[in-house]
């Protein structure tokens, strides 16, 4: 079985050893040591990348067979594999690294094409993974109701990205060539906000667990969903806004975004534990031999 | 009892938690009825016991007020199924399950699906409603967590352990 192998600690050593070499190049850099190795951190990124998506594909699709009776469900975790394939070619075919093979690709229009596109089909396939899990959850009766601070937080999030598609001419592709770049990238934009909308909902869902495998797989998708909501606001609104005030170089701030793959990788692998330690249980209490009947 | 005050009622009155009129219109119904007045003798000990340690844990742990009432109802809900009209094997069969949701579901969520899975109330689980209880059980099992872990449910909710 596939997930006795790829675990949430696997995975979190990959991630600590992805963090620790990306840091390291830029802290000796930062010293002088080094010169700063931007294709490097790339490598590195699109590397660990590669894994990160692949194990959370692979691990989504053997999740997804564990819900044969259960048709939205198996759904919603095919959407999520079919996400993670996605979003590893999204980074594969915007990588900055392209440029060593076709001149000025990093600025072409065709890179903005392929980048707002692809991310906006992953963006729906990930919507449609976690809306299929909350419907999943609801019918069975499990969902809970919103509260106050969670409608705050959505509104919050609304007026964000409100007041980024309002300036979205001052956005990479506001001045593209092409017309589509034009019109993809605000929708590429409002689909991560809608991420972010449906991640604050799934929050409650997994708060209201109150504990258990389950919420912690889901805390983790929790984060996936957020976090491009936060770095997008973080790189176009809040570091722009403070540039003049600190002076600070923010551009390894960009970094964090090849750690977010991790956070779906770690969902699945979470997810995946809890049937490894669901049947290590069932092995248990049969070797335990104490089962009587309760309807004898 | 239950023409005179309601399980909340009651197990409020247990925990000290009661309105004052409410609280006097028990104590003298205790005054007159036998029943009800070894039922308070068999509980109170426990839900003392239950609202000391409560007291304690909330002096020496760092159990937030939520996880606490988690806990309360949990003991509520044994107590609950301890009584008279619960047989025991029910009992042991409901206390099984949960000790397998509670490590996936967290005790929140595992509480829940149990009654869910019960539609009324866990009190009127009865051996003859049980396979259809534990079915529903399945159902929602299947949807949260996948077949294999339904499959459990099934299998072991059938051949629930008579002591723990």
């Amino acid at each position: 079985m596939i997930a006795t192998r790829l675990t949430p600690k696997l995975a979190v050593l990959l991630l600590a050893s992805q963090t620790l070499l990306v840091a390291g190049l830029i802290i000796f850099a930062k010293l002088g040591l080094i010169a700063r190795q931007e294709y490097s951190e790339l490598l590195i990124g699109l590397g660990f990348g590669a894994v990160a998506r692949g194990m959370a594909f692979v691990l989504f699709l053997r999740i997804a067979d564990e819900y044969r009776s259960v048709r939205l469900t198996r759904l919603a975790w095919q959407a999520l594999a079919i996400h993670a394939a996605l979003m590893y070619l999204r980074g594969l075919v915007t990588s900055s690294l392209v440029d060593l093979l076709i001149e000025d690709y990093y600025s072409s229009p065709l890179r903005g094409f392929l980048n707002h596109s692809l991310g906006s089909i992953s963006s729906i396939f990930l919507l449609l993974g976690v809306i299929g899990i909350l419907t999943g959850y609801r019918r069975a009766g499990l969902g809970p109701n919103l509260r106050a601070r969670d409608y705050a937080a959505i509104s919050i999030t609304l007026i964000l990205f409100g007041g980024l598609l309002s300036f979205r001419a001052n956005l990479d592709d506001g001045h593209s060539p092409w017309a589509i770049n034009r019109i993809l990238q605000p929708l590429d934009l409002c689909l991560i906000a809608a991420a972010s909308i449906v991640s604050i909902v799934l929050y409650r869902y997994a708060a209201s667990m109150s504990g258990g495998k389950m919420a912690a797989a889901l805390r983790w998708l929790v984060i996936y969903g957020i976090g491009p909501g936060v770095l997008v606001l973080l790189l176009q609104v809040i570091l722009p806004a403070t540039a003049g005030a600190i002076l600070l170089d923010f551009s390894p701030v960009g970094r964090l975004w090849t750690l977010l793959p991790w956070m779906l990788t770690l969902t699945a692998a979470v997810r995946a534990q809890i049937t490894v330690d669901v049947l290590a249980h069932v092995a248990r209490l049969k070797l335990a031999g104490r089962e009587k009947p309760v309807t004898a | 009892m239950k023409d005179e005050f309601s399980d909340e009622e009651w197990d409020d009155y247990l925990t000290g938690r009661i309105a004052s009129d409410a609280r006097a219109r028990i104590d003298a119904h205790l005054l007159v009825c036998s029943a009800c007045w070894e039922l308070y003798e068999k509980q109170a000990p426990v839900m003392h016991a239950v609202g000391d340690a409560a007291a304690d844990a909330r002096e020496h742990l760092t159990i937030s007020d939520r996880q606490l009432r988690i806990m309360f109802s949990q003991t509520l809900t044994t107590i609950r199924a301890a009584e008279e009209n619960t047989p025991a094997q029910i009992r042991h069969g409901l206390e099984f399950l949960n000790s397998l949701l509670i490590p996936v579901f967290g005790p929140e969520a595992a509480h829940r699906a149990l009654r869910l899975a019960a539609t009324r109330s866990l009190d009127q689980v009865t051996p003859e409603s049980w396979n259809s209880f534990l079915e529903r059980l399945a159902n929602i099992t299947s949807i949260v967590c996948g077949d294999v872990f339904a499959g459990m449910i099934r299998e072991h909710g059938q051949m629930a352990p008579a002591v723990h």
